[in-house]
C-alpha cells in the first residue's frame, strides 16, 4: 500500500513537471518584441498590424527556424525586462549593441548599422566631413542628454556646444544660424534638412552603431540559430525581399536604399 | 461713421495679418507646407476638445475651491484659516510646472491614484484656486459693509444675505479679472504636456515629431489656442455688459 503510494506521488510529480515545461516553453511560436512606433522599421499599417522592416525580418527568421511568429509591441525601454522575464524570446528592434545591454542579454552578430549624420547651416564653413572635427569654434547644437553631444565634445577643435529642450528648437537654432551642426540619426537628419533650403546633410556618419537581434543569456541554441540567420540574409534572400519592398521608402525618407544600413561604412 | 469704423477695424487686423506674414517670410528658409498636418486632423481635434473640456472643468471647479477657500480662509476655526494659508502660499510661491509634475508622479504614486486625466485636472485645479480666492476677497472687501447691519435689520438670515446681496453684487465686480483667469487657465493646460496627457500642447508636438514640420507646428498651435480663447473671451465681456450695474 505504501509503495502504491510512493509510485503515485511520484507519477504526480512527474506529470505536473512535464505540465510545467510544456507550458513555459512553448517551442513553436517565437515572441518578437520591438516597439511599433519607428518608421521604416518599425510600425503599423492603416489597420493597426505590424509592419515595417524588422517585422519582415521576423516574418523571414521565424520562416527560417520554422516557428510561427508573434509579433510583441512593448515600449523599448521595457524590451529588456520582458525579455528577461520570458515574456518575449528575442528583441528584434533596431537595437544598438551597447556594453551596458550586453552585461545583460546576449547579442548576435549586427544585421544591420544605424548612423549619425550631420545637417550643417550653408553658412557654417563646414564644406564636407573633414570639416566637422578640425574647423575651430564650431557651434554644435542637439537636445538635451543627446549622446552626439559628448562626441562633439570628445573630438571638436574647441566646439561650442549648445543644449535645447527637443529636436524642434535645436532645429530652430541651427536653421537661425545660430548653430553650425547638428548631428542626428539619418531619419531625422534628412527630414528635417528637407524642410529647409539652407540646411544640408552631410552624408559621412560621424558615428555608426551596429544594431544585433537581443536573447536571453541562457538562451545559447537560439543565439547560434540567429547568427546563422544573420549570415546568410544574402543567401536567403531576405535581404532582397526588404530591397523589394522598402527600397523606395528608404529612398523616400533617408535619401538612400537598405544598402546605407547593410554597410558598416 | 460706423463704416469708418469698420474700415479701420480691417486696418487693425490686417495690421498683425501683415506682421505675421513679415515674420513668416524671414523664418530662414522654411518651407512652410501646412498639408503635411492634414492626415492628423482628427489628432489636432481630439487635443482641440481634451483642451476645451479640461479648461472649463477646471475653471468651474477652481471657482467654487476658491469660495470655499474664501469662507475657510474667514473661518472662526483658526486651523481651517491656517490651512487656507499654507496652500496659498504653496501655489502662490511654486512654478506651475512642478506642481503639475509633483502632483502626477509623487502624490500620484503614493495615492496609488493613477490617472492622468484626474491629477491633470486636480493639480490645475488646486492650483488656481488661492488666485480664484483672491477674486472673492478683494470682491468682498470692495462692498459696502454697512450692509450687513442693514440686512441683518431687515431680517436677513446670514446664508440669505450672501445669497441675495452680497453675491450678486460680487459676481459684477468679479468677472472681468475672471475672464482673465478663464484665459490662463486655458493657456496652463497646456503645461499638462508634461504628464503625457493628450491635450492640444502634446498633440502637435507629437505629430511635430512624426513629421519634423516644427514650424507649421507651432503655427498652428498659436491658431488654435486663439480660436479657444477669443470666443471665451469674447462671450465673458458680452456677459460682463449685460450684468453692469
Amino acid at each position: 500500500m505504501k509503495k502504491i503510494a510512493i509510485i503515485m506521488v511520484v507519477l504526480l510529480l512527474a506529470i505536473a513537471v512535464v505540465g510545467c515545461s510544456s507550458n513555459s516553453s512553448d517551442q513553436d511560436v517565437l515572441r518578437v518584441g520591438m516597439e511599433l512606433k519607428w518608421p521604416p522599421f518599425e510600425t503599423t499599417d492603416e489597420s493597426g498590424n505590424p509592419t515595417g522592416i524588422s517585422v519582415l525580418i521576423a516574418e523571414e527568421l521565424g520562416a527560417y527556424l520554422d516557428r510561427e511568429v508573434e509579433i510583441v509591441d512593448l515600449p523599448f525601454g521595457s524590451l529588456i525586462p520582458a525579455l528577461e522575464t520570458d515574456k518575449i524570446d528575442v528583441i528584434l528592434a533596431s537595437m544598438s549593441i551597447t556594453d551596458e545591454r550586453k552585461e545583460k542579454i546576449n547579442f548576435s552578430e549586427p544585421y544591420m548599422y544605424f548612423k549619425i549624420l550631420s545637417i550643417v547651416n550653408d553658412e557654417s564653413g563646414i564644406e564636407g566631413y573633414d570639416d566637422i572635427f578640425t574647423k575651430e569654434g564650431v557651434t554644435f547644437v542637439a537636445p538635451k542628454s543627446f549622446a552626439t553631444l559628448d562626441l562633439a565634445r570628445a573630438k571638436a577643435n574647441n566646439p561650442v556646444i549648445l543644449e535645447f529642450d527637443d529636436k524642434a528648437t535645436a532645429t530652430f537654432e541651427l536653421a537661425n544660424g545660430n548653430a553650425d551642426i547638428f548631428m542626428v540619426d539619418a531619419v531625422s537628419a534628412v527630414s528635417i534638412a528637407s524642410n529647409y533650403d539652407n540646411l544640408n546633410v552631410i552624408y559621412e556618419p560621424v558615428d555608426v552603431s551596429p544594431i544585433g537581434m537581443g536573447v536571453r543569456k541562457t538562451d545559447t541554441e537560439l543565439l547560434e540559430k540567429l547568427n546563422e540567420f544573420i549570415s546568410k540574409t544574402e543567401e536567403l534572400g531576405v535581404n532582397d525581399k526588404v530591397r523589394d519592398q522598402y527600397n523606395e521608402t528608404l529612398m523616400e525618407m533617408v535619401g538612400k536604399g537598405y544598402e546605407f544600413y547593410l554597410n558598416e561604412d | 461713421m460706423k463704416i469708418r469704423n469698420f474700415i479701420q477695424y480691417i486696418l487693425s487686423i490686417l495690421t498683425f495679418v501683415f506682421g505675421v506674414v513679415l515674420v513668416i517670410l524671414n523664418t530662414p528658409n522654411a518651407n512652410i507646407d501646412f498639408s503635411i498636418y492634414a492626415p492628423y486632423f482628427r489628432l489636432i481635434l481630439s487635443g482641440f476638445g481634451w483642451t476645451i473640456l479640461i479648461s472649463i472643468l477646471i475653471f468651474i471647479l477652481s471657482f467654487v475651491l476658491g469660495l470655499v477657500f474664501f469662507f475657510t480662509s474667514r473661518s472662526k476655526i483658526a486651523y481651517l484659516r491656517y490651512i487656507t494659508g499654507h496652500v496659498t502660499d504653496l501655489m502662490f510661491g511654486t512654478p506651475m510646472l512642478v506642481w503639475v509634475i509633483f502632483s502626477y508622479f509623487f502624490i500620484g504614486n503614493a495615492t496609488g491614484i493613477e490617472s492622468k486625466l484626474f491629477w491633470g485636472i486636480t493639480s490645475l485645479t488646486i492650483y488656481f484656486g488661492p488666485f480664484m480666492m483672491k477674486l472673492y476677497v478683494s470682491a468682498y472687501e470692495s462692498l459696502d459693509q454697512n450692509q450687513f447691519v442693514v440686512c441683518d435689520l431687515f431680517g436677513f438670515s446670514k446664508l440669505q444675505t450672501y445669497r441675495y446681496v452680497i453675491f450678486p453684487q460680487m459676481i459684477r465686480i468679479m468677472l472681468p479679472p475672471l475672464s482673465g483667469n478663464l484665459a490662463t487657465i486655458i493657456k496652463s493646460s497646456s503645461l499638462l504636456y508634461l504628464i503625457g496627457f493628450h491635450e492640444t500642447y502634446y498633440n502637435i508636438t507629437t505629430i511635430q515629431s512624426k513629421t519634423f514640420a516644427f514650424t507649421e507646428g507651432y503655427l498652428i498651435l498659436l491658431i488654435v489656442y486663439l480660436v479657444i480663447t477669443i470666443p471665451l473671451l469674447r462671450l465673458t465681456s458680452y456677459l460682463e455688459k449685460s450684468v453692469k450695474i
